[in-house]
């Protein structure tokens, strides 16, 4: 390759970049100062039902190093010991698996639930699950041989959607209780940016997902 | 309120940065264009490494996850170093193709 044909060629490739660049550009204004996300958050949004059920269902979100909750798992922990608490369901189940050597999140959850005072025959835990469609199926596996079909599904509001879907796959009923974490209306352009990822992440979730036939 | 805050210190910043640079460092309007040409030349290379390193840190999990059936959270690579790295990325490769540029071109001068 002679010097011109590389120059050239790099000359090529660097106005493609600004190109790029320019669309980059235009992309990060339309989300940190626009309402872009928000309106996006809210079309992945699931109204709540909060009816009468066979089990509340709370999914994990995640345990700290140290083993505490996260922050999703402790909102999510105590929305279910509330819905409990008005008499929707007779018994919460707290779903979710351990990482890295460390307590599972079903567990995690249950002890914390104890902790709030929900009585120890009203409380399960699922400690195997790896992700939410692992969950409904192991759910499913311990929730159907009980008559339990019928559930309040208890998450965050973006991953409601899908999380309801994949546990309707494996044949529960499933009445969404999601959580809305303020994150989704925030005018605030870090917070925009911030719940942007979230719904490219929830989105790329719900492709993956399709394309292993779990929803 | 927040967003009006945040446009409104970057407007004034970005002007006082304008008059800094003619008014101070006697700096050239035509070669602003330039400069900001070059800026999104760094963005466009930058978000191309993003891209990449997060495409190819998935594929690498999700292959890792079926060769050897451990489960690894697609979160460990959901970190904003890898933001940060990305640019410095970009930054080198497209300073690599202006030089570059740059060399050859003084080369072909007679």
């Amino acid at each position: 390759m002679t010097p011109r044909n590389g120059t050239s060629r790099a000359q090529s490739f660097l106005k493609f970049l600004q190109y790029v660049g320019l669309g980059a550009l235009l992309v990060f204004l339309s989300v940190t100062f626009t309402p872009l996300p928000n309106v996006l958050a809210r079309s992945l949004s699931v109204p709540a039902r909060l009816e009468t059920a066979d089990a509340i269902v709370v999914l994990g979100g995640g345990v700290e190093r140290g083993g505490g909750l996260s922050a999703a798992s402790l909102r999510r922990t105590v929305h279910g010991v509330r819905l409990f608490g008005k008499g929707l369901a007779p018994i919460v189940v707290f779903s979710g698996g351990a990482f890295w050597g460390r307590i599972s999140e079903g567990a995690a959850m249950a002890a914390m639930a104890r902790e709030l005072r929900l009585p120890s025959d009203a409380v399960l835990a699922e400690t195997e699950s790896t992700n939410t469609a692992s969950g409904a199926r192991a759910l499913a596996h311990l929730l159907h041989p009980r008559g339990t079909r019928k559930i309040l599904l208890v998450s965050d509001s973006l991953h409601m959607q899908r999380a309801e879907a994949a546990f309707r796959y494996v044949g529960f009923e499933v009445l969404a209780a999601p959580i809305r974490t303020g994150l989704e209306a925030s005018n605030k352009p870090e917070a925009r940016l911030f719940l942007m990822r979230q719904v490219l992440q929830e989105l790329a979730g719900r492709v993956y997902y399709r394309l292993r036939g779990w929803i | 309120m927040e967003v009006i805050a945040v446009v409104s210190l970057i407007t004034l910043t970005s002007a006082s940065g304008y008059l800094v640079g003619r008014g101070f460092l006697g700096l050239s309007n035509p070669l602003l264009g330039a400069a900001i040409r070059q800026m999104l030349g760094y963005l466009g290379v930058s978000l191309g490494f993003a891209v990449v390193n997060l495409l190819i840190g998935a594929a690498a999990i999700l292959m890792f996850r079926e060769a050897t059936g451990t489960f690894v959270p697609l979160y460990l690579i959901d970190d904003n170093t890898v933001i940060v790295a990305s640019v410095l990325q970009g930054i080198v490769l497209f300073s690599w193709c202006q030089l570059s540029i740059r060399g050859d071109t003084a080369r072909e001068e007679p």
